[in-house]
């Protein structure tokens, strides 16, 4: 370790302001040479903030940056990068269809004269892929590979850049075991070689394999730095969520009641593979697993939005055929999707016009819309689940990303749904509106309504689910109890690494003849 | 069976037959290219030269871009032509040095190459065309111009050289066409009745939609107006239209007069609805173009320039223009260039020059001093 | 003025509640209405001759084909696609009209015994309806772009136009239903209004109730603006919505045909020209952008009506037609630019607006 040593950069108050939000608040962050140093929050906690201040997308409004102990300010990540501070994003910044050269020196291409020096570039790259023991042909497309070999071709380019510090956000999402190992050796041997990186994850349990020292943001505020060796998991959750997880998100009991959704032999090519579950009423069904398991696309196929090749759907004990999300809102399901602002909402229209979506049918005298009891419906529920707008005309784009979530939710809840799915309910919503959610979520299975949650968040999928479903690969790895559930028993099955050892908590999917 | 190989054994020695005796009346395959189809001017051209074609035992083979304009287009057509081992070749250019490549072509591989509809010799003397075949738009439109003279002074009752009165000019898109067929009509009037005056003339871009538009706004300036011109038939129907429906009546109130003498404008002037038109019966000309081949291929010398004629069509004349007893044989005549000059001169005796290179020179006289001592030198 | 605090509150949140936003938005809703008052008022001093009921009842007259083409490519520019055939429909269906009318396909008018006008005209709607559902119907079912698809249309119709006409107009007679179509009502004193104003006019007022007032028109703008896909998933039928967008397109721009048919007295495969660039012009100025989801009908006649006001008023000033693009350029990018800093979507455009006084 490099503790005696001067920091290789120092972020000192640094504090950054939105419309309405402090997203980072007085925050301070160091980050030794050689360190690997995992950052670590619940969504909105500040982390992405906080690192695209450094890394030039955001400027702070207040405090200061020390680099190699010269004060510096970055206006765009392009200065930041020629700085030597890269990063990798979560969702990968490469062009599929270049070649793997061609996306490493993107930007800063090898020249002759006027003419790109490919003989030079493409020596380069075999000569940077080969330190990652990465067997890549240079010159393929980006695309053709798969996403872990995507990641490390990132990371390629981040060492061309001759990178003081590189920033992972969430870089093993999308990857299978081995390559997490692979990535997690090469992170060693950056650090042996005197590079930094700053780690941003979820998994805990991957700061504490890789990592040397941990910050904890928590509601834009600086909680805690500390060694790996100090900290337990128990503690770094503690630290993180600042109260026992019970108190954040109650859940109420609700009776289970009858078999409401039954789905046997659900196929869809390369991305679900024999999927059989039921659901009943007034229970919460977690849905857990990997970025890229299926969990998304098992609730589009539920709903109609995905055509899927084979698989029989039974809602109340009936057999019913959904071929689109219309036949789905007809048989009373409901979809809350995890991209509110493409998927969930018209950001154009009012908020009135988003909520009425839905029901418009039921709101016509005739052909033409009744303004008037489009008015008292959308209204309705801006009272009952208190939608915070200043009139119900406002463009719902002009809304916080905790209200838009209500607006999505009244819109179905217009529908009287009887299955409501929600594929991330609180991603992107700060804490008050969060509990709300949660609030509304307990209302609605205390009235006999089957909720299917899709989470990355585990803690969220503990404490509100009643049974979790945990999904790997595109199949149903196991289904778990209440008591059985637990974040360890989830990752395993998650991760496919153990579902023969925890047989016992599991329920079996119920197979249908 | 046996039945069945004999018919075809019959119509191979049939066709063989035909073969030879097309060899003997010497077949040839020419070709045809207007600037588009687009207009039913071009469409009667090519029919009379497809008519004569025929007669003559000849393939013709017509070719056009999509669209007038296309210039880049209509090169390629005259090249893929000549590819196809075409012995003669007409084209009709409308942007007239866009065509020289295409002419260089023809030259190139020794194929005669006529212009047709077109009486502009290229500015490019180093280039053999053997032969501009078309009508003199100025001289037309001049004697358009003397006829709308009398249909003014019908109106007002008096001499039609004291006749006074106003005329509205709809000019197609500006290029040697439309200045061409405004200049001879300014002139016609100016000859025939002084006192006759231009009130406005603005382009209507040769659509009957525009001609339509820009009357009926011409009419709020000037509601006197006697006559609509129109450089195209279809503008000038566009303005008569305008006119009606601001409840004015033609041959009465207003005259329209134009230039094609299309079937739809000779329908309307049938009915009445029309003034005059300026016939140059394009079936004919057609017929000439093949006719000018005939005479090339026989090795006869031909005029460089070969003038069909125009006749002003009227309700009273429309069955004789039909009948092409209007028609007279084309004529050698004189080139047509962008000068504000007659294409005919007047001097009867005079001699002009078969390009129009001098007056182009003297346009260009301003930016290109040097090229003209050059020339002045050489002269000298 | 907009004092202090008030301008703070607009910068942290609630735009809408802002004095100056609120004046914005009714300004930026009624500004193609301002741009054609203004130029109104220019040409009111500058031409005289414009001034009469006449020339007004010119440019209404003027208005209404193009009007009711640029009204149905409103509805398909609100859906983020585009159509590119409309002006290819006009020719086609004036042209398919004088052919059934006439009973011939000769130029030269009447030559054999025609259909009577009123059937002629409902074919001809009735196939611009067929042909823009069928167009509707390839851009969604086998996703084909719209831009292609209606290309594509526009070389045929206008192919088809100009093969069955060999280039020629051909002439009709002013009958029964056409001669209808033709006429005026007159008002007051020398004020008539031409009858295919009336058609426009209708058509703008059931247009604006089917998109402010039906299911039909809330999916329109719902599709546009990238709602597509949370459409889709609202249980919206996302693809029949499109199609009978195409549909109306295409019996709009026919209704529009056989208005310049009966008007110009032929069928011609040149009756449409310039007419598609026109609507997308009068649309883009009338305040809908072409990502769709915003803007609507009444702004798209203003936009018509500034195309038309300044295309006569060049005429009525004596420009030359050649200089007319130039203004006609301009003008549309000077519309668009105000839409831009309307939305305030560009950054440096914004703070300018925004902070005028610090």
């Amino acid at each position: 370790m490099t503790q005696a040593t001067a920091p290789l950069l120092e972020m000192r108050n640094i504090t950054k302001r939105f419309p309405g939000v402090l997203a980072v608040d007085n925050v301070s962050f160091e980050v030794m040479p050689g360190e690997v140093h995992a950052l670590v929050g619940e969504n909105g906690a500040g982390k992405s903030t906080l690192m695209k201040i450094l890394s030039g997308v955001y400027q702070p409004d207040g405090g200061e940056i020390i680099f190699n102990g010269q004060p510096v300010t970055f206006n765009n990540p392009r200065q930041a990068q020629s700085a030597g501070i890269t990063t990798i994003h979560q969702e990968l910044n490469q062009i599929p269809m270049l070649s793997v050269t061609e996306n490493i020196f993107l930007g800063s291409e090898i020249m002759r004269g006027p003419f790109i020096n490919w003989g030079e570039m493409h020596r380069q790259a075999r000569e940077q892929l080969a330190k990652l023991r990465l067997e890549v042909n240079p010159r393929v497309w980006v695309g053709t590979l798969g996403v872990g070999k995507q990641q490390m071709v990132e990371v390629a380019k981040a060492l061309h850049h001759r990178s003081d510090i590189i920033i992972m956000d969430e870089p093993t999402a999308a990857l299978s075991l081995n390559e997490i190992e692979d990535l997690f050796g090469i992170i060693r041997e950056l650090r042996d070689n005197g590079v930094s990186v700053v780690y941003i994850s979820h998994h805990l349990n991957e700061a504490f394999e890789v990592c040397d020292r941990i910050t904890v943001l928590r509601d834009g505020q600086h909680i805690a730095t500390r060694p790996v060796a100090e900290l337990n998991m128990d503690d770094l959750i503690n630290l993180m969520v600042g109260r026992a997880l019970e108190e954040q998100m109650p859940k109420a009991q609700a009776e289970r009641g009858d078999e409401v959704l039954r789905v046997a032999g659900l196929n869809q090519a390369g991305k679900l593979k024999d999927i059989n579950f039921s659901a009943y009423a007034g229970e919460i069904l977690g849905v857990a697993g990997l970025v890229g398991a299926g969990r998304t696309e098992l609730l589009r196929a539920l709903f109609g939005a995905d055509p899927v090749d084979s698989g029989t759907i039974y809602i109340n004990g009936q057999q019913v055929a959904i071929n689109n999300p219309r036949d789905a809102i007809r048989n009373g399901m409901a979809l809350l999707t995890e991209d509110r602002k493409s998927q969930g909402l018209v950001l154009g229209l009012s908020t009135r016009e988003n909520i009425s979506m839905s029901v418009l049918d039921t709101l016509t005298n005739g052909p033409i819309i009744d303004r008037g009891k489009e008015r008292v419906l959308a209204n309705n529920y801006v009272a009952s689940i208190d939608i915070r707008i200043s009139d119900l005309e406002q463009l719902v784009k002009n809304l916080s990303g905790g209200n838009q979530q209500k607006v999505v939710l009244s819109k179905w809840m217009a529908t009287e749904p009887r299955i409501l799915m929600f594929d991330e309910p609180t991603r992107g919503i700060d804490v008050g509106a969060k509990a709300e959610i949660y609030k509304l979520m307990n209302d609605l299975v205390a009235q006999g309504v089957v909720i299917i949650m899709v989470s990355s968040e585990l803690p969220e999928v503990l404490n509100m689910s009643d049974r979790v479903m945990v999904i790997h690969d595109g199949t149903i790895a196991g289904i778990l109890n209440r008591e059985a559930a637990t974040q360890e028993s989830i990752m395993e099955l998650a991760t496919g690494s153990s579902a023969a050892q925890v047989p016992e908590a599991v329920e079996q999917a119920v197979k249908i003849d | 069976m046996v039945r069945k190989i004999t018919v075809v054994l019959a119509a191979l020695m049939l066709l063989s037959v035909g073969v030879i005796h097309a060899q003997d009346e010497e077949t040839r395959t020419v070709g045809f290219v207007p600037p588009a189809l687009t207009s039913p001017f071009h469409v009667a051209m090519v029919d009379g030269a497809q008519a004569r074609a025929d007669e003559l035992g000849w393939e013709l083979i017509v070719q056009a871009p999509a669209s007038e304009g296309d210039f880049q287009a209509f090169v390629t057509t005259v090249e893929q032509l000549l590819e196809t081992g075409v012995e003669a070749i007409s084209i009709n250019p409308i942007g007239t040095d866009s065509a020289v490549t295409a002419v260089q072509s023809a030259n190139d591989r020794g194929v005669p190459i006529l212009a047709h509809n077109f009486i502009t010799p290229f500015s490019d003397t180093s280039l053999d065309v053997a032969s501009y075949i078309g009508y003199d738009q100025w001289g037309g439109a001049e004697a358009l111009a003397a006829h709308t003279c009398e249909l003014i002074a019908s109106k007002t009752g008096e001499d039609v050289e004291a006749t006074s009165g106003e005329v509205y000019v709809l000019l197609g898109i500006d290029s040697i066409f439309s200045r061409r067929r405004t200049g001879g009509f300014e002139a016609g009037l100016a000859n025939t009745c002084p006192n006759v005056e231009v009130v406005g003339q603005q382009s209507a871009e040769w659509l009957r939609t525009r001609g339509q538009e820009v009357a009926g706004i011409a009419l709020q300036q000037s509601p006197e107006i006697d006559v609509f011109y129109g450089n195209s038939d279809e503008m000038a129907i566009g303005a008569a239209l305008a006119a009606t429906d601001l409840g004015l009546t033609i041959n009465e109130d207003f005259f329209a007069v134009g230039i094609d003498g299309n079937e739809p404008t000779l329908d309307l002037l049938e009915a009445g609805e029309f003034s005059a038109t300026l016939g140059v019966d394009p079936f004919r000309m057609g017929v000439t173009v093949i006719d000018t081949m005939a005479a090339i291929f026989e090795g006869e010398d031909v005029p460089q320039i070969i003038l069909t004629p125009s006749t002003v069509v009227t309700p009273d004349n429309l069955e004789s223009y039909l009948a092409g007893e209007l028609w007279t044989d084309p004529v050698a005549g004189f080139p047509e260039c962008d000068n504000g000059e007659p294409t005919v001169p007047e001097d009867p005796d005079a001699e002009p020059p078969m390009t129009c290179d001098e007056e182009m020179m003297e346009e260009d006289m301003d930016e290109d001093m040097s090229e003209e001592d050059m020339e002045a030198s050489d002269e000298g | 003025m907009v004092d202090a605090t008030q301008d703070t509150r607009s910068a942290t949140g609630n735009q809408s509640a802002s004095p100056l936003a609120t004046a914005g938005r009714i300004l930026g809703n009624a500004g193609p209405y301002l741009i054609l008052g203004l130029m109104v008022a220019i040409l009111w001093v500058l031409a005289p001759p414009f001034r009469s009921p006449t020339s007004l009842g010119l440019l209404v007259l003027e208005a209404a084909a193009i009007g009711i083409v640029s009204a149905g490519q409103t509805y398909v520019i609100m859906t983020g696609g585009i159509d590119l055939s409309v002006e290819a429909m006009v020719s086609f269906a004036g042209v398919l009209c004088a052919i059934l009318i006439a009973g011939s396909n000769v130029a030269g008018g009447q030559i054999a015994e025609g259909i009577p006008a009123s059937l002629a005209v409902l074919i001809a709607l009735g196939a611009g309806l067929a042909i823009g559902l069928f167009q509707g119907a390839l851009i969604t079912w086998l996703r084909m772009n719209p831009l292609i698809v209606t290309l594509g249309f526009r070389s045929i119709l206008l192919g088809v136009a100009l093969v069955a006409t060999n280039g020629a107009g051909i002439n009709i007679q002013r009958e029964g239903v056409l001669d209808f179509l033709t006429s005026n009502i007159p008002i007051a004193d020398g004020w008539r209004i031409p009858m295919p104003f009336v058609v426009a006019l209708v058509i703008y007022a059931v247009s604006w109730v089917i998109l402010r007032h039906t299911r039909f028109g809330r999916y329109t703008y719902a599709i546009g603006g990238g709602g597509e896909e949370a459409s889709r998933l609202s249980g919206i039928n996302v693809n029949s919505v499109k199609i009978w967008i195409y549909g109306i397109s295409g019996l709009l721009s026919a209704i529009a045909g056989v208005l310049v048919m009966a008007r110009l007295r032929s069928g011609a495969y040149q009756n449409g020209t310039n007419m598609t660039l026109i609507s997308v012009a009068a649309v883009v100025i009338g305040g809908t952008p072409l990502t769709g989801g915003k803007g609507g009908i009444w702004g798209t006649l203003a936009g018509v009506f500034i195309i038309r006001v300044v295309s006569q008023g060049m005429v009525y000033l004596r420009v030359p037609s050649n200089a007319q693009e130039i203004v006609l350029g301009v003008i549309i990018v000077i519309a668009v630019l105000l839409d831009v800093i309307r939305q305030g979507e560009v950054p440096w455009l914004r703070l300018r607006l925004r902070q005028p006084a610090s």
